[in-house]
Order: structure tokens, then sequence, then C-alpha cells
């Protein structure tokens, strides 16, 4: 009995915790939305640059690669059944529909979680962030809001990117080793790919680069501890960050699929 | 000597029609169920340089974030510029903190951005003046407190008491009506010391600035201050002029006084030091006559000879600024 009330117990705590952190990152979002109008772009630019831009190659390289990896994986199956041309299809509708504002946010996850949430708790454990409030200056305005703005806008930019990789690694396992002629692995690849799933995409990528910012942000603006607190906020950051982003893709895959689509 | 708090300050500082910069009434804080601070009165005047000392986790810093508004206080209040801090609108807050400098103890400088930009940041964020106006005034900045080879070098590219004054020319760069220094020489050497307690001193002189220094450096304080308290469990124990606090019967405060002596003497006796090494080294040159002066300082403030002391006080000002202008030089 003894051990029934622990584990409930335990349950408590974890459910309490969690409620607390969505709630304080849920105040940190109101607070970066009301700092909005006075809002500056060039901090939004560097940022960009800084989390978006050096991204790319890594981003395109895992998404190329996790294309490939669907056309392989799905060979086997589709050869027995003799519609191996279908590869294409499958890559294209994985891809855009799913793989690739998911891989690209796991990826940013790391990248730019971890750097926002590194840099702010090292802010944060040497009185940065306390100076600048000292000094009638918003951390959520200096910090948190450029931050928020350029993940956003790159999560997208990237998934378009990864899109295409995504596509381009299924296109080079179906032509260089499955033996699909290029023109009709494109054609399929083209039938295939339903638009409105661009977009939709896209919304998840904003969603997402959301989440990294906002779960790396509260991490770093509540660091202490010294360099042991920076290496935890990070930890916690890029972990946070990477079950919401799964948690969240499943809520838009039951939104995109089934309710809106109907059952 | 007593224990009340509000004593009354410097007569040569303070314009009785103004109102305290700072009140503290009955300030209450604390972490985990124990009281860092329990019972704060503390009224700094204008113009005056406050000295807050005590040991080393005994609540100084925490009085200084309550004092900025970073934490809120469990009980009492804090009124700054005569107006209550937890009862101010973000707006109103931000207003009275723009009227304030703060130099942390590590400086606390923007990593990403060169000492230029540090100090321009204030600048470019709360006024209306031009790119070149901005330029102009940093450049004066760092000019008074001797940094300006350091503009266009990052925070990782200077050493700590550049740091330091770097942090304290952005504090200064609205110039404001109040300066907080936590810890400003902890960490520092003798002659850096010297320098940034001489930078208290013209600051607090040349703007008319109203100071408060939380420091566990005693020479350091007694050097600076106008007025010193003195800090123990959260609790003022003894609050007045330099040197009443010196001649100050309360045992905690002999000890905290006298302890670094008592240690060295139990660390080093002079038997062992002359033995081995010989005899303690003479001071020589620009040090031996910064100590003395030191000494002619605390004996005219210990004999109530303020005029006296200030003198010596700008001799010793003085000289710090020749050493540090030939540092710079050099």
């Amino acid at each position: 009995m003894d051990l029934v009330f622990r584990f409930l117990g335990a349950i408590g705590r974890f459910g309490a915790t969690w409620a607390e952190e969505f709630g304080q990152m849920g105040v940190l979002v109101q607070k970066t939305i009301k700092s909005f109008p006075r809002m500056r772009t060039e901090p939004v630019a560097v940022q960009m640059i800084r989390f978006g831009v050096r991204a790319i190659v890594i981003v395109a390289f895992v998404n190329c690669v996790v294309g490939a990896i669907v056309a392989v994986s799905m060979s086997e199956m589709l050869i027995s059944l003799n519609a191996v041309s279908r590869t294409a299809q499958i890559v294209a509708v994985a891809v855009t529909r799913e793989l690739a504002p998911l891989i690209t946010g796991l990826v940013m996850s790391g990248v730019a979680g971890a750097a926002i949430a590194a840099e702010i708790a090292n802010m944060n454990v040497n009185e940065e962030i306390l100076a600048l409030e000292a000094g009638a200056l918003s951390p959520i305005r200096f910090l948190v809001m450029p931050r928020l703005l350029a993940v956003m806008a790159m999560m997208m930019c990237l998934t378009l990117i990864a899109d295409l990789l995504g596509m381009f690694g299924g296109y080079l396992v179906g032509v260089h080793m499955l033996d699909i002629p290029p023109l009709n692995y494109i054609r399929i690849n083209n039938e295939s790919v339903k638009w409105p799933d661009i977009p939709k995409g896209l919304l998840k990528a904003a969603a997402f680069g959301m989440i990294i910012t906002v779960v790396a942000c509260h991490q770093g603006l509540k660091a202490n501890g010294g360099a042991v607190g920076v290496g935890r906020a990070t930890t916690l950051a890029v972990v946070y960050s990477m079950v919401i982003i799964i948690t969240a893709n499943l809520a838009f895959a039951i939104l995109f699929n089934w309710t809106l689509a109907g059952p | 000597m007593s224990n009340a708090v509000a004593t009354k300050p410097a007569k040569t500082m303070v314009m009785p029609a103004d109102p305290p910069v700072i009140e503290i009434a009955g300030l209450v804080k604390g972490f985990g169920g124990r009281n860092v601070l329990d019972g704060i009165n503390l009224t700094v005047y204008r113009g005056e340089t406050l000295a807050i000392m005590g040991a080393s986790g005994c609540g100084k810093s925490t009085l200084l974030r309550c004092i900025i508004g970073a934490h809120r206080p469990d009980a009492g209040a804090i009124r700054l510029f005569g107006k209550d801090l937890w009862s101010l609108g973000s707006r109103e807050l931000d207003a009275v903190r723009r009227r304030l400098g703060i130099l942390f103890q590590s400086g606390a400088l923007f990593s990403s951005m060169t000492v230029g930009e540090n100090v321009a940041l204030p600048l470019k964020e709360h006024t209306d003046l031009s790119p070149e106006m901005i330029d102009l005034m940093v450049k004066v900045k760092l000019e008074l407190v001797g940094l300006r080879e350091a503009e266009d070098l990052l925070p990782s590219q200077i050493s700590g008491g550049m740091a330091k004054r770097a942090g304290l020319a952005r504090a200064i760069s609205l110039d404001p009506e109040l300066l907080l220094y936590d810890e400003p020489t902890s960490g520092l050497d003798p002659i850096m010391t010297g320098i940034i307690d001489g930078l208290i001193v013209d600051l607090s002189r040349t703007m008319n600035v109203t100071s408060v220094v939380v420091t566990h450096d005693l020479k350091s304080a007694f050097r600076v201050a106008d007025r010193m308290v003195v800090i123990n469990n959260g609790r003022i124990v003894t609050a007045g002029k330099p040197h009443e606090i010196r001649s100050c019967p309360d045992p905690f405060v002999r000890k905290f006084i006298q302890g670094p002596v008592e240690a060295k003497t139990a660390v080093f006796p002079r038997s062992a030091m002359e033995k081995p090494f010989g005899p303690p080294a003479e001071l020589e040159g620009d040090a031996a006559t910064a100590a003395r002066l030191e000494e002619a300082i605390a004996t005219a403030e210990q004999d109530g000879r303020d005029a006296e002391a200030l003198r010596l006080r700008k001799e010793l000002t003085g000289l710090q600024s020749a050493v540090s202008g030939d540092r710079h030089s050099g």
C-alpha cells in the first residue's frame, strides 16, 4: 500500500512540476507578446543569421538522409508488391506531411534551443540579466522576443528546405538504388505532394520554433548555480523541447488528419 | 553610537530640504525558510556615500537587490526617491531605475557587446541623443574611468579590474542620482582596489551622486564612506561615521574590524616571518606613500578631524589617479 501511495505521490509531483513549468512558460509568452509593439528588427535579423542560416547545412543533410531512409525502408515491401515506383509517393507524403517539420524541429532544438538556453543561462549567472533589469531594460524585449521571432521565421524557411531535401534523398535512393527512371520518379513525386500539406507543415514549423525558443529562454532565465546551472538549463531545454515538439506533432496530426479531414 | 539606524547624514553632503534617496523600513526577506534580512531600517541621504559592511552571506547583496527591486520583500517597505518601489507599475519602476546606476561584483558587462556598446546601450535605449552624441558620451564616460583605449574590446578581452571600471562607466552613462556598488573591490589587487576606491570618491564629489557601497573590504569602506552600517545575521548591528565605527564597543563590530589582524597574526606570527624569510619587506615608492596617507586618514577620522581627512583623501586619490595614468600610458 505504501508503494502505491509513493507511486501516486511521484505522479502528482511530476504533474505539478510540468503544470508549473507550463504556467511559467505561458507567462513568458504573454510578456513577450506584450513587448511586440516595441520590437526592433535589427536584433531579429542578427538572431536569424545565428540560428537559421548557420543551421541550413545540418538541417539539409539530416532531412536528405531521412528521406533516403524512408525510401530504403519501404523498398523491400514495394518491390514485393511490384510497386517500386510508389517509393516517390511514400517519400513525398511522409516528408511534406510529417518528417520535414518534425525532424527540423528536433534538429533545431539541439542547434538553437541549446545555444539560446546556454547563452541566457550564462548571462543569468553572470548577473547580466539583473544588470538589464536594473538598467530599466526588459530582458524579454532584449533577449526573448528577437530570438522567438527569428527562430519561428527560420523554422519555416528551414522546413521548406527540408521538404525539398527530404524528397531529394528519396530521389537519390529511388533513381540510383531502385532503378526508377528519373523523370518517372519526379512525375510521381509531384503528383503525390498534397499542396495543402506545405502550409500545414509551415504552421507546425512556426509552432515548433515557438516551443524551442520559449522552453530555452525559460530554462535560461531561471538558471542558477554557476556552470552546473548553465549545463542543467541547456540539457533541460533540449530534452523538454524535444518531448513537447513530439507531443505537439501528435496533436497536429490528429487535428489535420482526423478532426479537419474527418475520421 | 547606537543601534538606531537612521543616523544623521554627513553635514557637508546633505541638503535638508531634499527627501532621503533611499528609505527602508522593517525590511524582511527570506529564502528557504531562513530570514536573510530580518527587519532592516535604513535611510540614505542625498549626496552621501554609505558603506554597508558585513561578513560574506550576511545579507548585504540581498539588501542591494531589494533596493533595485529584483527581490520582493516578505515584509517592510522600500522607498526610492520618495516612491514606494512595490506599489509602482512597471513603467514607473523603470522610470525610478533610470535614475540609478549599479556596478555589479563581476561588472556584468554584456558579453556579446564591446565595452563601448555596453556603455552606449542605456543611452541608446533611454535617450533621444544622436548616434554622434552617444559616441561622444561613451568616450567621455570611458575617459572618466580611464578606459578610453578599451572601447572596442570585448569583455572577454579585458581584465577583471577593467571590467569593473567598464561596468562603472555603464552605470554612470545616464548620469544617475544614485550609484550602487556591489563588492566593487573584491578580487582586485591593491593598486586596482585603490583606483576603484578613487573613482567612487571622485564620482561622489564631482557628480554629487548618492552612493551605496556594499563591501566586506574594510580598508576600501573606510576610504570611501561618509557613513557606514554593519550587518550581521540580517540585522543592522551598528551605524555611524567611520571614526564612530572604529571605536564602536559592539563585540561583533570589534571582531569584524580587528578579525583580519588577529587572523594574520595567528597564521604568520612575527617570529616565524622573521626567521625563515627575514623581516617583512618594506613598502617602497607610491605604495609606501599611499599606505602612510591611509594611516593618516584613519587617524584623522578617528580624531574627528573631517576636513583634514578629506584633504588627505584627495591627496590619496590624486596619487592613485597618477599611478593609474602611468599604468595606462605604460
